[in-house]
């Protein structure tokens, strides 16, 4: 699963980074200690303390170097569905907006005990917004895979920072749900 | 504890026991200390600059320069700290650094007028150097990871103060330390003990000790000695 650059805090900023550093400074201490003059007790020390310490510090820095490319490589999670998946149903808090790759889906809406086709979408096409501009953060429709489908899913968090950042990108949002609201009520 | 504090300190105090002789030197081994000297120091103070500096570099220099303080630095320190560690663990000061008793025995291996066999040993050159290890570890890769592993079990039941007194040998004294040197030499084949009784020497049924020891001279040991 990809994560979400959007909001993303500087590398400095990590507070692991600082176990990195404290880790380091022992081990390195241990190491001069025991270099300097190796007696029992230094070289057990280093041996005991000194190595583990500096290789928590080397592989704890791989792991956050590695997190931080694919940070800042990726901005969305890549979701796939089989065919006749429910991706969210009518009701359910949304936590994210589904951009189609691949594939088409069905969206529906139950009123009364009875179920509606609202549309079928498809490549290039988007899903899940009207939560965030029209509800209390639920879902207004459900939403079920026709075919085998490959999503890109974009957070509510980075969703809404998004749409404060680019203004062109919130309009552009805004139109479309007002549309599928003037087509199918909210 | 002072002791403890006083080890634990010890590159405050930077004194070599005994001083080597020009041919004693290893070159490699004294470039690997420096290095490892070196990478240790650097990665010290590369911390410090960066505790003080990280927020005011560059999201990639900072990188850079975590992948060198807190990866590289630290896996040379470790591979070339523990060449030059286990190096030095064979020379006779670092044996006396933790076995604080056997002090007598080293004093009694340099006594020119001794007869034990430790003093014969030392005093012919016939162990020239690392005197301790060469009769009490197996040669090859395990026989010194085996006499670390001991030697880690000890300085833990020190610490610990969990262990029996009086102390005792891990094991009684293996002749495959004597023979290891010894078998293959013309001396050794010359005697009709050992070329009839080979076969219980290399079982260790009859200890080489049993005919030639003691190997150290005797020692009496008192319960204060263990710093109890």
């Amino acid at each position: 699963m990809k994560t979400l650059t959007v909001g993303k805090k500087p590398f400095a900023a990590n507070p692991w980074l600082r176990l990195c550093q404290v880790a380091a400074l022992l081990g390195f201490l241990f190491a001069l200690n025991s270099m300097w003059h190796t007696t029992g007790l230094s070289f057990t020390l280093f041996v005991v303390l000194g190595m583990p310490a500096l290789l928590l510090s080397a592989v704890l820095t791989v792991l956050l170097l590695i997190d931080d490319l694919r940070k800042r490589y990726s901005l969305f999670d890549l979701e796939q569905y089989e065919p006749g998946e429910m991706i969210f149903r009518q009701g359910e808090l949304a936590d994210r907006v589904y951009f189609i790759q691949k594939g088409e889906v069905e969206v529906t809406r139950t009123a009364e005990g009875k179920e509606t086709v609202l549309a079928r979408l498809g490549p290039g096409e988007f899903f899940g917004e009207m939560a965030f501009f029209v509800s209390d953060g639920r879902r207004t429709a459900s939403v079920r895979t026709s075919t085998a489908v490959e999503l890109l899913a974009l957070g509510k968090e980075n969703f809404t920072r998004l749409l404060g950042a680019v203004p062109a990108v919130e309009k552009e949002f805004s139109l479309k749900a007002a549309e599928r609201i003037k087509r199918h009520g909210r | 504890m002072s002791d403890v504090a006083a080890w634990l300190f010890c590159f405050l105090t930077p004194v070599q026991p005994v001083a080597p002789l020009p041919y004693e030197i290893d070159p490699v081994l004294v470039w690997l200390q420096r290095l490892s000297l070196g990478s240790a120091l650097a990665g010290i103070l590369l911390g410090l600059f960066l505790a003080v500096a990280r927020r005011r570099l560059g999201e990639t220099s900072l990188k850079w320069l975590c992948m060198g303080q807190f990866v590289l630095l630290p896996l040379l320190v470790i591979g070339m700290g523990n060449i030059v560690g286990l190096q030095q663990a064979k020379k006779v000061e670092f044996c006396q650094s933790c076995h604080l008793t056997m002090g007598f025995f080293v004093e009694d291996m340099e006594d020119s007028s001794s007869q034990s066999l430790a003093a014969q040993h030392f005093r012919n050159r016939w162990s020239p150097e690392d005197q301790c290890y060469a009769c009490h570890a197996s040669y090859g890769l395990f026989g010194d990871v085996r006499a670390k592993w001991k030697g880690l079990q000890d300085f833990l039941k020190y610490y610990a103060r969990t262990y029996e007194l009086p102390v005792q040998m891990h094991a009684p004294y293996r002749n495959a330390e004597c023979l290891k040197c010894h078998e293959r030499t013309p001396k050794f084949a010359e005697s009709e003990y050992h070329v009839e009784g080979l076969a219980e020497i290399r079982s260790g049924a009859l200890g080489c000790l049993e005919c030639h020891g003691p190997a150290h001279a005797e020692q009496v040991i008192s319960e204060n000695a263990h710093g109890r």
